[in-house]
């Protein structure tokens, strides 16, 4: 079984830069860290699974 | 054997190295069917993931199953894409350029903690070396001590009056019988002394001792020859090519200015195959011996991977 974040929008600190890369910091329930990486000049939508419409985090 | 904590380590005089014990990695989520990937994206109405967003780029996260774990070193997993299928290969340019960025920052942010003293940035990929999730994803682990490998390559610089990798460039480069490809700041070859049937490394031209001092323009070439010889790979025997893929770069013990001498940013790729349907397995001299036999020539897989590679160009 996985944890679910009850509130995944809850962020722990505003978005940073890294680079090109911005990052999002995010504390999972049981208390692990999660980090979403964006990076501005993904303009492929590579990785995009068409079932998400695209749409992203 | 009292200690029965989590996670431990044990230090095999013999050898003269540490062992992890990390028991709880036994009962590890083992090659789920495709719908339970914990990798996937969380989408509405879906199965619950490790990722708790219906979409993502790239995802690092602590490992659920960590082999380290705070105060005693660290475990990530990182995520390259909410796609399910593909590989480092098939990821977008900018893509597998913000995955060096990405690489970067969790070598800057881990290697501040007191309890890491070595960064290992590393993809293992197939079932042939123990993957037990498909999702396109590598790992760090953050050791608390500096392991043997990274040992080694310190004690080359001694032996070699320098940095080694800077010195074994130049005589690659100067022979120049395995190299794989060149580019204006990274250069790919099988080693000398390869180990493995189609092993490669891929290595800054410039001394950089971490991914910390590279210029952005190296790390996106770094990216590119990535690509390059993991397509090359796929194309050599027309299937997915299993690797172990380990990013070398300085420890992070003691002061940064201290360390500038003790790495050099390089990717070195071990696949196990040594034709399309054998695998290498490490047996009585590797295991018993330490040393390695191979079945192969170095300068022989390199004309074949060149050859690969350019198909798959």
């Amino acid at each position: 079984m996985q944890e679910r974040v009850q509130d995944p929008e809850r962020r722990v600190q505003d978005p940073e830069r890294c680079g090109p890369v911005t990052l999002t910091r995010h504390r999972k329930d049981d208390g692990r860290a999660l980090i979403l990486y964006s990076h501005d000049e993904d303009r492929t939508g590579a990785g995009v699974d068409p079932s998400t419409g695209g749409a992203r985090a | 054997m009292s200690d029965r904590s989590k996670i431990g380590l044990r230090f095999d005089e013999l050898r003269g190295e540490q062992v992890v014990y990390a028991i709880h990695r036994q009962d590890r989520t083992f090659l789920p069917a495709r719908e339970l990937c914990p990798l996937d994206p969380t989408r509405p109405g879906g199965p619950e993931t490790e990722i708790p967003f219906p979409a993502f780029q790239i995802a690092v996260f602590d490992n659920r199953f960590p082999a380290f774990e705070s105060p005693g070193g660290a475990a990530e997993v990182v995520v390259y894409t909410d796609c399910h299928t593909g590989s480092l290969a098939t990821l977008s340019d900018e893509r597998a350029e913000a995955l060096m960025w990405v690489w970067r920052h969790r070598y800057e942010e881990l290697g501040a903690r007191p309890d890491v003293d070595y960064v290992m940035i590393f993809e293992n990929r197939g079932v042939e070396v123990g993957v037990t999730l498909h999702h396109p994803h590598g790992q760090i682990y953050g050791y608390p001590f500096i392991p043997p490998v990274l040992e080694r390559e310190l004690a080359a610089d001694e032996r070699l009056g320098g940095c080694a990798p800077c010195e074994l460039l130049r005589r690659e480069l100067a022979d120049g019988e395995r190299v794989l490809f060149e580019g204006e700041r990274v250069v790919a070859y099988v080693p000398y002394a390869a180990r493995w049937a189609y092993e490669a490394h891929v290595v800054l031209r410039e001394h950089r001792a971490s991914l910390l001092d590279c210029e952005p323009l190296e790390l996106r070439e770094l990216a590119v020859a990535l690509q390059t010889l993991v397509r090359g790979y796929d194309a050599l025997f027309e299937r997915p090519f299993p690797y172990v893929m380990v990013v070398h770069q300085a420890p992070t013990i003691g002061p940064r200015h201290a360390r500038a001498h003790d790495g050099h940013v390089h990717v070195e790729f071990y696949p196990p195959l040594r034709t399309a349907d054998k695998l290498k397995f490490l047996a009585g001299s590797e295991q018993g011996a330490g040393t390695f036999i191979s079945d192969t020539l170095p300068e022989d897989t390199a004309i074949a991977l060149r050859e690969a590679i350019a198909r798959a160009a």
